[in-house]
């Protein structure tokens, strides 16, 4: 699976505490094979609490990851908190990264897939909503997205 | 030369497009919960978003789901007065209309859908 081998590289150079043991990357991965029903160990979410705490410009494949896992029932209930709510506001921001931004918006669709996230999504709609509407033009935000997208890839 | 020039274009297109889709999937599925929850009185709030990214989207999927997201607010709104001020504020903003009306006209290959005209003359319908 592609980003979790661009998350093994990218871990590697982060300091250690933002670092995650190989064995969590690969619950990660096995977990994001799982049916939308299936139970998830409660250690998937500290994983992935710890990868969204990462530098802004690393996060690219981690809000990949997480808008993905998110459409899955239990990680939506543990996940869609006021906490992921704070990460999301600042990955929204006029002046955060573009690549980002398009992400987070499709980790703020797919929440809406389970009733925790649907619930969390309605409470911070008025905030989103502004922040739709301070978006400047995204043909502004091209060529930014446009590196960020290739050095990932 | 002209090949990665080329596969830039190309590049910087795809992201722009998903960009788009992004956002108007984020609305559409706010305006989907809303109405779950009987709860469109932030109706105008959504509004406003849809009146800034209609005339500057250009990606056809994300423009398609915009139309379905103004579609279902202004027709399943759970009261008559407040249906009505959405019309009304969707009659008043010149911008979507223009763009209402420009999308219903786009013709296409005969026998081919055209969803986004499809889409564009029902909420004329609803609107006048």
């Amino acid at each position: 699976m592609f980003f979790i081998d661009k998350l093994r590289e990218l871990n590697a150079n982060q300091n250690k505490i933002n670092q995650i043991a190989d064995e969590q990357l690969e619950c990660l991965a096995q977990s994001m094979k799982n049916s939308p029903s299936q139970r998830v160990p409660i250690e998937i979410i500290n994983t992935l609490n710890t990868l969204l705490s990462w530098p802004s410009e690393v996060l690219f494949p981690v809000l990949d990851v997480t808008r993905l896992i998110v459409l899955q029932k239990e990680v939506n209930e543990q996940l869609c908190t006021s906490h992921l709510f704070q990460i999301i506001k600042k990955h929204l921001k006029p002046d955060a990264m573009a690549s980002n931004q398009m992400l987070t918006y499709r980790l703020l669709a797919n929440m809406f897939c389970h009733e925790k996230g649907e619930t969390l999504g309605l409470d911070s709609k008025d905030e989103i909503l502004q922040t739709l509407l301070d978006l400047s033009s995204l043909g502004n935000k091209n060529n930014q997205v446009k590196l960020t997208f290739v050095k990932i890839l | 030369m002209l090949k990665y020039y080329r596969n830039a274009y190309f590049v910087e297109k795809l992201i722009d497009c998903i960009f788009q889709v992004a956002i108007s999937t984020y609305i559409l599925n706010l305006i989907i919960a809303l109405n779950k929850k009987n709860d469109t009185s932030n109706g105008t709030k959504v509004l406003n978003v849809i009146f800034a990214a209609l005339p500057r989207f250009n990606e056809s999927e994300a423009i398609f789901r915009i139309l379905v997201g103004l579609g279902t607010l202004l027709s399943a709104s759970y009261s008559t007065e407040n249906r009505n001020q959405l019309i009304d504020a969707v009659r008043q903003s010149e911008t979507a209309v223009s763009v209402l009306r420009t999308l219903s006209e786009t013709t296409t290959q005969p026998n081919s859908q055209n969803k986004l005209a499809d889409c564009s003359k029902e909420i004329i319908d609803l609107i006048l």
